[in-house]
């Protein structure tokens, strides 16, 4: 019984990984102001990049490396039209994300069903024998480790370093940072690059580990667009936009578990009921907004406790452009 | 010592300074005084290296550069203080705090609020969040900041409004002590006359982009005035006496509006229950400091903000729910203090508002454009003009031209941000003649002087509540002042409440 539920577990934690990682890359961007669309395309011809590149070279790392490569100079692209020529973000990153698809399908025909090297498995000495975790953890992809500890590290990047006050202050008001002489549009490029390199990673992850191999359709088609809405879902906040991903995830692996104890439903439901499934855990997490729920909500102080912190708001400047030329 | 010398800046074909030179000295207390959009306001951000100018230098202990930055300018301690207080309202106080400043542990920047706020009489929790504060408190809270960057001159942009007397008072007694005892220089930015009286060493007056005089003490104030405001001053100066005050309908007549148990409850908090009512061609001010209470009154009374308990009437009609457009149809009108966020299209033309509200009379436009906006409200703009064009003044009169003549209750928001003494004037004769034909006015200013001046009756809010309604004759700046600032009312008007 252990087993199968360590095996489930596992397996949501695959699935999420790319997703994780993808969803921290863009929180990263929009918690500095910057919408990047561009994550669904990004995420493709980042997992060919990747996936060419380890089969070039015979290298998978090098081939992460590759993909990261590709998802930053997309996001720098949309950086520097964005945050420096003043151009609208959105239109930006959707004319950007069509360009990457297309360009993924063409450039990589020729690795199309190709063998290829995978990151395989790392097996974490003595960590297999320890009851519970083991059998989750202990020999599993790389980049299941990968994507937790990059949770990590974004939360501690993002809330106990003076880096990251700076981070969030110019998303919050480019003006006030402009104010501090922070110098907004090369933090805000700078985020865009890192936050394009880790969605680089997540179509490495994809290419390499997740759904090894290239072809047409890849089958992490439409991750960057779901990626997209679990940043909003996690209210701009790693650890929460990770739960996301991971609860998004389990949806999506239950319905393989739930299509052999219910035969007679057809598949493709399965495979869609995960998306209104996300809609109704946004509108319950968000009940919030709703007024008798605030009412509520002032009337039992066990309540009010609880929904303190509990914070939705997107960044509040974020999509602005910010001029500094043109002064407070 | 601080040299500005001839600095320009240009905004397109608009010369907010045009000309300006300024030596700033250390110790002592300076007051930038002109109308809006004398140029106050651009020259001081120059100084703080927030705007780069057109043209002209900035000589700083013996350097001279054509421009500042934010960091130059700290560098040389200058330090900034907006009205609106420049910080991220989402972010924990101390992390307000340390940004900018060099680098830090938490507990470090714990310990330097908690010296500073013993020093300079305050109190912070490092932990919550600045959107928890007043504006006065957001205020306090960047003085202390630019004092631990070591900043030795300060501007401080508007500093009163939105503050009670009493904390105007402590501010106004810590620039003092900072000018007097630890040399710093101060220059306070300012269109209340009084102040600048009462606290410079030198007065600079700005007009058009220049400054147009030095006044040092003693003041004439007659002079003063005319300085600001030119030779139109003489007969309407600033703080002339507005219109005499409409008188309102007789105490027994029948209520407009009559709160019974009213409970209004608002994205942030909840208020009451409320009892009140006022009579047809009453003049109600609500004075209270940010989020005590008094928007949420507005915007509930006009069913913006929701209304979970308790009755409403409106000229003998019961209302349990506040629907907005419902009570739109019965003669409630709100006016924003945003006018161009929350009441008007900004891509659309004057000629679209006057169809959008009046929507019968599409067929004499033109004519009707003519009659209701440009003679009756002084709107002298083309009717193809966007509303975006419009200055403050202009975007007021037309709000004010949009509300039909059968409006029973209006509820404005600030009334004169943003406007000149002449607009402002206008505003409040055009609100008097409304009052004089049986509306009932209420509304709020951050500004007590305003609401004192144009009210029968003050509601202060304190701490999320109505904590008092004051007479005219016993509403003094020092009883609603003391309201304000939380005082028990029955201790304040001598329990004759």
């Amino acid at each position: 019984m252990t087993d199968t539920m360590a095996l489930a577990l596992a397996a949501v934690l695959m699935a999420a990984a790319p997703l994780i990682l993808a969803t921290l890359g863009e929180t990263l961007t929009e918690k500095a102001g910057v919408i990047n669309l561009s994550l669904d395309g990004s995420i493709l011809l980042a997992a060919m990049t990747a996936f060419a590149v380890a089969v070039t070279f015979d290298s998978p790392w090098l081939g992460m490396l590759g993909g990261m490569a590709v998802g930053a100079a997309i996001a720098g692209l949309l950086g520097v039209i964005g945050i420096f020529l003043g151009q609208s973000q959105l239109a930006v990153g959707f004319i950007l994300t069509l360009l990457a698809r297309d360009l993924a399908y063409f450039l990589g025909h020729s690795f199309s069903r190709q063998p290829g090297p995978d990151l395989g498995l790392w097996t974490i000495p003595g960590l297999g024998e320890v009851a519970l975790i083991g059998p989750v953890f202990g020999s599993r992809s790389p980049v299941v480790h990968l994507s937790l500890v990059a949770v990590f590290l974004c939360w501690w990047w993002m809330y106990r370093t003076e880096a990251g006050i700076r981070l969030r202050a110019v998303g919050e008001s480019p003006r006030a940072a402009f104010g501090r002489g922070i110098r907004v549009r090369l933090v805000r490029l700078w985020y865009c690059l890192a936050g394009g390199a880790l969605v680089g990673m997540a179509g490495a992850a994809y290419s390499l580990a997740v759904k090894p191999g290239w072809g047409r359709p890849q089958g992490c088609e439409g991750a960057g667009w779901i990626a997209l809405a679990i940043v909003i879902f996690g209210g701009w906040h790693p650890v929460r936009a990770a739960l996301g991903a991971v609860l998004f995830a389990a949806l999506q692996v239950s319905g393989i578990y739930l299509q052999d104890i219910f035969p007679s439903i057809p598949a493709p439901v399965f495979q869609v009921a995960p998306f209104p499934m996300m809609i109704l855990t946004l509108l319950a997490v968000n009940m919030g907004r709703v007024g008798w729920i605030q009412d509520l909500v002032r009337r039992h102080p066990l309540l009010k406790r609880f929904s303190r912190g509990w914070s939705f708001d997107p960044p509040a400047a974020l999509g602005q452009d910010f001029d500094p030329r043109k002064g407070l | 010592m601080i040299v500005l010398q001839d600095i320009h800046k240009h905004y397109g074909r608009v010369r907010a300074n045009d000309g300006v030179s300024l030596t700033l000295e250390p110790g002592r207390i300076y007051a930038l005084v002109g109308e809006n959009g004398a140029g106050k306001s651009t020259l001081m951000r120059v100084l703080a290296g927030h705007t780069r100018p057109t043209s002209g230098t900035i000589d700083l202990g013996g350097r001279t550069v054509a421009f500042l930055t934010p960091t130059l300018a700290r560098e040389h301690g200058v330090g900034m203080l907006y009205q609106d207080p420049l910080d991220f309202p989402a972010m924990p106080i101390w992390e307000n705090f340390q940004l900018g400043a060099p680098k830090r542990t938490k507990g470090q920047v714990f310990d330097v609020i908690g010296e500073l706020s013993y020093r300079l009489d305050a109190c912070f929790l490092p932990d919550e969040a600045v959107s928890s504060l007043t504006v006065g408190e957001r205020q306090l809270l960047e003085l202390l900041r630019l004092l631990d960057l070591g900043a030795t001159t300060l501007i401080l942009d508007e500093p009163t409004t939105g503050i009670t007397p009493e904390q105007k008072r402590e501010l106004f007694d810590l620039l003092m002590k900072l000018a007097r005892e630890e040399n710093h220089t101060i220059v306070l930015v300012t269109h209340k006359l009084s102040e600048a009286l009462e606290m410079a060493d030198a007065i600079l007056v700005m007009r058009q982009g220049a400054i147009v005089a030095t006044l040092t003490p003693p003041y004439d104030e007659g002079e003063l005035v005319l300085r600001m405001f030119g030779d139109a001053a003489e007969s309407e100066g600033a703080d002339a006496p507005g219109p005499a005050t409409p008188r309102p309908a007789a105490l027994d007549a029948p209520p407009r509006l009559r709160l019974d148990n009213v409970v209004m409850a608002g994205p942030k908090y909840s208020m009451g229950p409320m009892r009140f009512s006022a009579r047809p061609g009453e003049c109600i001010g609500l004075a209270g400091l940010d989020g005590s209470g008094q928007e949420l009154f507005l915007r509930g009374l006009c069913g913006l903000d929701r209304m979970p308990g308790g009755t409403l009437t409106l000229d003998g009609r019961a209302y349990t729910t506040n629907d907005f457009p419902v009570l739109r149809r019965a003669g409630v009108h709100f006016v924003p203090a945003d006018r161009l966020e929350m009441a008007l299209f900004p891509a659309l033309t004057l000629r679209e508002h006057i169809a959008l509200a009046f929507p019968g009379r599409s067929d004499e436009l033109d004519a009707f454009y003519q009659s209701q906006c440009v003679e009756r409200f002084n709107l002298r703009a083309h009717p193809q003009t966007r509303a975006s064009e419009l200055s403050g003044g202009n975007q007021q009169r037309l709000l004010l031209s949009l509300i039909p003549d059968h409006a029973a209750l209006l509820l404005m928001e600030h009334p004169t941000r943003g406007l000149d003494a002449g607009s402002a004037r206008q505003v409040w004769s055009h609100l008097h003649d409304r009052c004089r034909a049986g509306a009932t006015l209420i509304f709020f200013s951050p500004d007590l002087d305003e609401v004192l001046a144009h009210s029968h009756r003050v509601a202060v809010f304190y701490d999320r509540a109505m904590a008092a309604v004051v007479d005219r004759a016993r509403a003094t700046t020092e009883v609603v002042g003391a309201l304000m600032a939380g005082k028990d009312p029955d201790q304040v008007l001598g329990g004759g409440q």
